[in-house]
């Protein structure tokens, strides 16, 4: 035991001593990680800002229907509505940025009414939101006409009214769900799509990099190898068996700090949720068996850091890919991708993280970590095999 | 298992025939270590003393023949008969980026030592190889002479019975040449059987109580220095450094009654002789026959390299 323990100290020792390691197991995924959060900021999500506009209502006379719109309160959480005279005071609230957009509506010879955005940022999003629900308002004053039309007078108000009420039932809750502004409760953890595609892209990030950490913890063996202290170990009165469960402790406990600093870091330097603790805790064994497994059955089929370098730096990247792992913030995958990501380790350890991050019932997140564990002790097992016939000419000496 | 007697030999090799695909690099190989006894293991690049060392360590499994360390085999009961043994690799083994007290606290637990009897072993050894005051600092701030040392420590820690050293001196300086010299005969001082691997016989004849020279994977001899030299008779070597024409005074001395051999490395000659005084102002004579140019000579009596001459032919570095 205490030779066991020992071992795994000296390589966690040498790890934090390597800028390289600490490097890779630590600083790239946090920096990458980093770099997703702030491309998802950009997409808004729950604390969208309504859009500051002003309005100019060219028209000729006075439009109530409009007018009842435009104060509504599914509006207000969208555009935060001002109105403007001309369109020259309205290039002026525009000008000192006191409004995003200036939304002219006129009707040229009296025809159907005609809206110009007027905005500063070409090609921004938040202009376009407001001509999406100025059109929508216009839709809706055009639908009233029709339901109006050739009706007697008495019965015409009481129709235009129905439609309203029918619209405001669905059409308002709509225009919210459509771009994630439900306010959050607390007591149910509904997530925005968003939010949602966020977590799983940087979780799927902190499986990449695990497998990644572990093949590099496990490369320590090879390099061993080249220093001869490897050589001197087997020479040492300690069976083979230890030497290498030394090194696999070694490999676990190492992935095991690279995964728990992420989960701890992650929630609050990119806002992510990561679900329960306990699901979590489950997942991350799940990850460590993987990861183990496959980082010792990777270095067992090779036999220097050389050809360490391209096998390692070309499985990993294709077992992510394999294992969804790239694909995570993608929504619509063809099914038998889900398929393919089954049948590789990265996906099963990122499987685990999915479900627990998307708050899936406990047992779920326990079958797939029994499925990693078993993947684990599978690759493990098959890594032993071949480090026996590497390491023991002497058949007592396992 | 039956507790191995007192009086077994420290190191016992018996029969041993090694290979490496088709080529037999060692090739019969008997000899043993009695306890308290320092034994060379003299030899010429690649000869085999490094393959016979990893068949006692276990890392080499043997085609014919076993070693035992104090009773126990190598090969039936591996983790016994290592547990006896310190190793001192040929190549440095150490972790670089630890410092020489973490890799010596580290060796020591892989030997099964712990707590306070682990660190005052540290402490020993480290005074033992003179490292004591740079033992915090990484190995890698080392130079080369004090990573030898540090190599050599890291198989002392646990106290072994029975030392191993595979040419612990190979490509240092003097000085720290001289420290590990004194320090394996310290340690033999003390009680400990050593097996002391090297090329050069000068180190051989300074250290050892037996020697046993390897060539091409056999044994071609063993015995104390005297017994050796004996073998030899009271043969005398005399070297002459002939920078000119070296070929051609070589033959002349070679048809010389009184020469028994003649070898050369480099503008080096070695005649081997019963009687220098004879010998010499003949050998001049054909010298100043030919026009060949003497800028050395010396007259050495009998030693190891004069054995192994005599016995392969060859110088031991050749
Ligand atoms: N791993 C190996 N594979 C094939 N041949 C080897 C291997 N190791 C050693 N040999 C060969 O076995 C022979 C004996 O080598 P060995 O290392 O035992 O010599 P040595 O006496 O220790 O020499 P040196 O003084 O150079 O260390 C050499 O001819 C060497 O080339
Ligand atoms: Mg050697």
């Amino acid at each position: 035991m205490g030779a066991l323990v020992a071992l795994a100290v000296k390589d966690l020792r040498r790890s934090v001593r390597s800028l390289f390691l600490m490097g890779m197991a630590f600083a790239a995924p946090l920096a990458i990680c980093a770099i997703i959060a702030a491309a998802f900021a950009g997409s808004g999500g729950e604390d969208f800002e309504p859009v500051r506009v002003a309005l100019v209502d060219e028209r000729p006379g006075d439009d109530e229907t409009l007018r009842a719109m435009w104060e509504d309160k599914a509006v207000g959480a969208v555009l935060a509505p001002t109105r403007a005279d001309t369109l020259e005071a309205g290039r002026a609230l525009l000008e000192d940025e006191t409004v995003e957009v200036v939304v002219v509506l006129d009707a040229p010879e009296g025809g159907a009414t005609r809206v110009r955005l007027y905005a500063d940022a070409a090609g921004a999003v938040r202009p376009h939101v407001a001509e999406a629900v100025f059109d929508g308002m216009l839709d809706v004053q055009h639908g009233a006409v029709v339901v109006a039309q050739g009706a007697p007078p008495q019965e015409a108000a009481g129709r235009v009214a129905g439609y309203f009420s029918w619209l405001s039932s669905t059409s308002a809750a709509d225009v919210r769900a459509r771009l994630d502004v439900q306010p959050p409760d607390p007591a149910v953890k509904s997530r925005s799509m968003t939010e949602r595609m966020k977590a799983r892209v940087i979780l799927a990030q902190l499986v990449f990099f695990a497998f990644f950490g572990a093949a590099f913890a496990g490369q320590t063996l090879l390099r061993e190898e080249e220093e001869g202290t490897w050589t001197r170990l087997r020479a040492t009165a300690q069976p083979l068996w230890v030497l290498l469960a030394g090194k696999a402790l070694f490999v676990a406990v190492f992935v095991s700090v690279q995964t728990v600093v992420f989960l701890v870091a992650a929630p609050w330097l990119f806002g992510i949720d990561v679900g329960s603790a306990p699901a979590m805790g489950l997942s991350a064994i799940g990850l460590v068996s993987c990861t183990t497994g496959l980082g010792l059955a990777l270095v067992s089929l090779i036999r220097t850091n050389k050809q360490g370098g391209p096998l390692i730096g070309a499985a990993m990247p294709l077992l992510g890919m394999l294992g969804g792992l790239f694909t995570a913030g993608v929504a619509n995958l063809p099914p038998v991708m889900e398929v393919i990501s089954l049948a590789t380790p990265t996906g099963w350890a990122f499987r685990a993280f999915d479900l627990a991050s998307s708050g899936a019932r406990l047992v779920a997140v326990a079958t797939t970590t029994a499925v990693c564990i078993g993947i684990g002790i599978g690759l493990a097992t098959f890594a032993l095999w071949r480090f026996r016939r590497r390491y023991a000419p002497i058949a007592g000496a396992t | 298992m039956p507790a191995p007697e007192v009086t077994a030999p420290a190191i016992d090799v018996e029969g041993l025939v090694c290979r490496y695909g088709d080529t037999t690099v060692v090739d019969g190989v008997s000899f043993s270590v009695h306890p308290g006894e320092l034994v060379s293991l003299l030899g010429p690049n690649g000869a085999g003393k490094s393959t016979t060392i990893s068949v006692i360590c276990g890392l080499l499994a043997p085609v014919a023949g076993d070693a035992r360390i104090l009773g126990r085999s190598v090969l039936s009961d591996p983790l016994h008969a290592r547990a006896q043994l310190g190793i001192v690799p040929q190549d440095l083994a150490l972790y670089e980026d630890l410092s020489a007290r973490e890799n010596l606290t580290f060796w020591g637990r892989m030997a099964g030592l712990s707590g306070r009897r682990l660190q005052g072993r540290v402490d020993d050894v480290l005074a033992l190889i003179g490292l004591a005051d740079r033992s915090k600092d990484k190995v890698d701030t080392y130079s080369g002479g004090m990573k030898r040392r540090l190599n050599i420590g890291a198989a002392l820690v646990h106290e072994p019975r029975v030392i191993i050293m595979d040419e612990p001196t190979v490509g240092i300086d003097p000085q720290s040449r001289r420290h590990i010299l004194d320090s394996v005969k310290a340690l033999n001082r003390e009680g400990q059987a050593i097996l002391y691997t090297t090329h050069h016989m000068e180190e051989a004849e300074e250290l050892s109580d037996r020697v046993v020279i390897l060539d091409h994977g056999k044994l071609i001899a063993a015995g104390t220095r005297a017994e050796l030299v004996a073998q030899i008779g009271e043969k005398t070597r005399l070297r002459f450094v002939v920078p000119e024409a070296r070929d051609e005074v070589m033959r002349a001395w070679d048809a010389l009654d009184e020469v028994d051999s003649v070898t050369a490395h480099d503008d080096e000659v070695v005649l081997i002789v019963d009687d220098a005084d004879a010998v010499l102002p003949r050998a001049f004579d054909a010298v100043a026959a030919t026009c060949a140019r003497v800028s050395h000579v010396s007259i050495e009596p009998p030693d190891l390299e004069a054995v192994f001459l005599h016995l392969t032919g060859r110088g031991l570095r050749d």
